[in-house]
């Protein structure tokens, strides 16, 4: 009979050691899940490099249009002054003025006397601007209070006046185009002159926040004209009525300019946005990775030919051939694209060679028919032109008796040298403390040395001359495998494997002759 | 390599180092989803849920205390939001009754049995029942975790208990009169 034993006890005892494994297609899920978040974040660089493109576009694009558009300003602006002042002193409208008016514009529009006045219309309507305008205008205090401006303006524009300064359209801002109308043919009109402009000014302000519309402006005019009757009223100036009409006539000049002055400066702050918003995300993929590095590489070379074939002669095709081991060395800068991928480009020099086995040579005065012929690629130096070579496995004994006169059992061997300018990318497969990539791309070579040698059974080796058929200027397909240790942020150890196939490298091949040399390049990347 | 450093590299993100942590606690964390849910199927996701969890906040792990402990109380939290956000929790609505202990022939019985009948109790018994008995939580504490009061909370182990018990009893019968 068994004890009684609270429940609790015995679930817990009984699976205080209860183990269960899980599915392996578990972890995967989680991997997968995990690594989903990855993929996620390396898209924000892409993005970036997009955004950066589009800013730049947008930069282009916004500089055109302001070029072009300044031009047309520059057209316009001399044709104002041509009419506008046509025989007495021009007065530009003080720069100090024009200046603080565009400030205004700038910071905030309540700052100046009349701006203040007619500052409320900030909203988008043009009618609402004439209805303040109208409003501030018709009321006769508000009249009054914009007399009295006027009257400051005045004081303020007598002391400029004797400045008699000429108009300067194209050292002032854009925003200044508005100057233009307020250049004053006659002295006595100053004092509406000035109220007018003004009103001009500020109506110009509003519209650098709104979209007023020609039309808008002109239904401003009659406002206007019936600013400067009443200020004719109130500051007893006098006004004829022709000049007031030849009022109207620079508002409407001015409307227009106004309009191309606000485009202009919504295209520059445009630019500024963009330029700032590129800084940004450049300053952001900057902090991301050393972008740059350079590596001094040497590397082992082992030349040979995958096809069976002769670069020398059609006869040497199934000798067999040995492939040398050389050295070549050269240095390699890098640019990292992104975390995975690089580009690279550099210069090596790279001397490759092979020996092509099973060769007779002779005297060629005792050559036959069958073997007089030189190898066809090869040009001869001079003394050494009486011998021949023979592939010994293309003649015997009936063909070719003269043999026994052979002179040595040998070999030919070719050696070739290249200046290399490589020009691959790197993708990354492992970045971590020890890396893994494949490498690809191409190669440019350029003939730097071309020799041919006969190698005779005891050692001796002399020159014969170069081979004709080599051009100048060959390439190579690159593929490699690359393993690094970074031994350091800065310091990297390179390892890298690499097959690069030549291509165009003879210019008349004997049978399937397909040169490759394989590189094993060791180096240090010191990355900046 | 020692645990300190598989989480220091889990910590930045080594796929090497939390395949690694996944396959040293895996055993026991899904032992415990087991325990917590429905069936295997539930426990299976609400271990997925657990380590997807753990990875993305590990760098919230200061190593105080073990990673094991904290590791389990992610999986036993994970699987209380489950049923937390399944709203279950409402649909008992009974007469609360004592804390009653619940004696039991001290027998070794089948593992899988008993996991079963666990499994088969509605969702807050068996959450009480797990988070009481065998994770040695208070009443208060479950009262918290689970949104519930600590009467609500005796009620339901009491009856969990009693379940548990029926069904065990009944289980001897069938293997006795299986076996005679």
């Amino acid at each position: 009979m068994s004890e009684k034993k609270n429940i609790d006890k015995l679930f817990k005892e009984q699976l205080k050691n209860f183990e269960m494994t899980p599915n392996d297609a578990l972890w995967e899920n989680i991997e997968r899940e995990l690594h989903k978040d990855k993929r996620k974040r390396r898209v924000i660089p892409i993005w970036w490099k997009f955004a950066g493109i589009a800013a730049t576009l947008a930069i282009l694009f916004t500089i055109g249009n302001v070029i072009f558009s300044n031009s047309i300003v520059d057209i316009i602006n001399p044709e104002v002054v041509d009419t506008k002042t046509p025989n007495d002193t021009t007065i530009d409208q003080s720069n100090n003025k024009t200046n603080t008016l565009n400030l205004n514009t700038s910071e905030d529009s309540t700052t100046h006397p009349i701006v203040e006045n007619n500052a409320p219309t900030k909203d988008n309507n043009t009618n609402e601007i004439g209805e303040n305008i109208k409003q501030d205008l018709t009321s006769p205090k508000k009249t009054n209070e914009n007399n009295s401006v006027v009257a400051s303006e005045n004081n303020q524009k007598k002391e400029q006046f004797e400045n008699a300064s000429i108009i300067k359209n194209k050292s002032q801002q854009k925003d200044a185009v508005t100057n233009t109308g307020i250049n004053v043919p006659n002295k006595d009109q100053k004092p509406t002159k000035t109220s007018n402009t003004t009103i001009k000014t500020t109506i110009a302000n509003n519209n650098s926040n709104t979209n007023i519309t020609l039309e808008g402006i002109e239904k401003d005019k009659s406002e206007i004209d019936k600013l400067i009757k009443e200020t004719q009223l109130s500051k007893t100036t006098q006004v004829t009525a022709s000049n007031t009409e030849k009022e109207n006539t620079p508002t409407i000049i001015d409307s227009s300019k106004v309009n191309e002055a606000i485009k202009e400066k919504n295209a520059i702050e445009e630019a500024i946005a963009e330029i700032e918003k590129e800084k940004d995300s450049t300053n952001e993929t900057e902090v991301l990775l050393k972008r740059w590095s350079i590596t001094p590489n040497v590397a082992p070379v082992y030349f040979n030919t995958l096809g069976k074939g002769s670069s020398l002669d059609d006869q040497l095709i199934e000798n067999t051939k040995e492939g040398d081991v050389n050295m070549s060395y050269g240095v390699r800068g890098t640019y990292a694209i992104n975390k995975k991928l690089k580009i690279r480009a550099g210069i090596n020099k790279v001397d490759l060679g092979y020996t092509t086995n099973n060769i007779l040579i002779f005297d060629g005065a005792n050559a036959s028919a069958a073997t007089s012929r030189q190898l066809q690629n090869i040009q001869f130096n001079d003394s050494l032109n009486t011998n021949a070579y023979v592939s010994a496995t293309s003649v015997n004994f009936a063909s070719g008796p003269e043999l026994l006169f052979a002179k040595e059992h040998g070999a030919i061997d070719q050696q070739l040298g290249f200046i290399e300018v490589p020009i691959e990318i790197e993708y990354n497969l492992i970045d971590k403390k020890i890396g893994l990539n494949l490498i690809g791309g191409f190669s440019t070579l350029f003939l730097s040395n071309n020799e041919v040698y006969s190698v005779q059974n005891n050692g001796n080796k002399t020159l014969l001359g170069e081979a004709t058929n080599i051009k100048d200027m060959s390439y190579s397909a690159n593929f490699g495998i690359g393993l690094n240790y970074n031994i350091s942020k800065q310091l990297r150890f390179n390892f890298e494997p690499t097959f690069k196939y030549q291509i165009n490298t003879f210019n008349n091949i004997s049978g399937d002759f397909q040169p490759f040399f394989i590189g094993v390049y060791t180096g240090f990347s010191f990355k900046f | 390599m020692s645990l300190d450093q598989l989480i220091k590299r889990c910590k930045k993100n080594d796929a090497q180092a939390q395949s690694q942590l996944y396959k040293l606690y895996a055993n026991k964390l899904f032992s415990i989803c087991l325990k917590y849910s429905r069936n295997y199927a539930e426990a299976e996701d609400n271990l997925q849920d657990a380590y997807i969890t753990i990875f993305k906040k590990i760098d919230q792990f200061k190593n105080q205390g073990s990673v094991e402990g904290w590791m389990k109380r992610i999986a036993i939290n994970t699987a209380l939001q489950r049923y937390r956000t399944a709203g279950v929790f409402d649909i008992i609505n009974e007469d609360q009754i004592e804390d009653v202990t619940v004696e039991i022939d001290d027998d070794t019985i089948n593992l899988d049995f008993l996991l079963n009948i666990i499994q088969e109790l509605p969702d807050r018994y068996r959450l009480v029942f797990n988070l009481y008995a065998l994770d040695d939580h208070s009443h208060k504490e479950i009262a918290s975790l689970l949104d519930i009061s600590t009467g609500t909370s005796k009620s339901n182990l009491a009856r969990a208990r009693m379940i548990l018990k029926n069904k065990i009893e009944h289980y001897k019968a069938t293997v006795n009169s299986q076996s005679l």
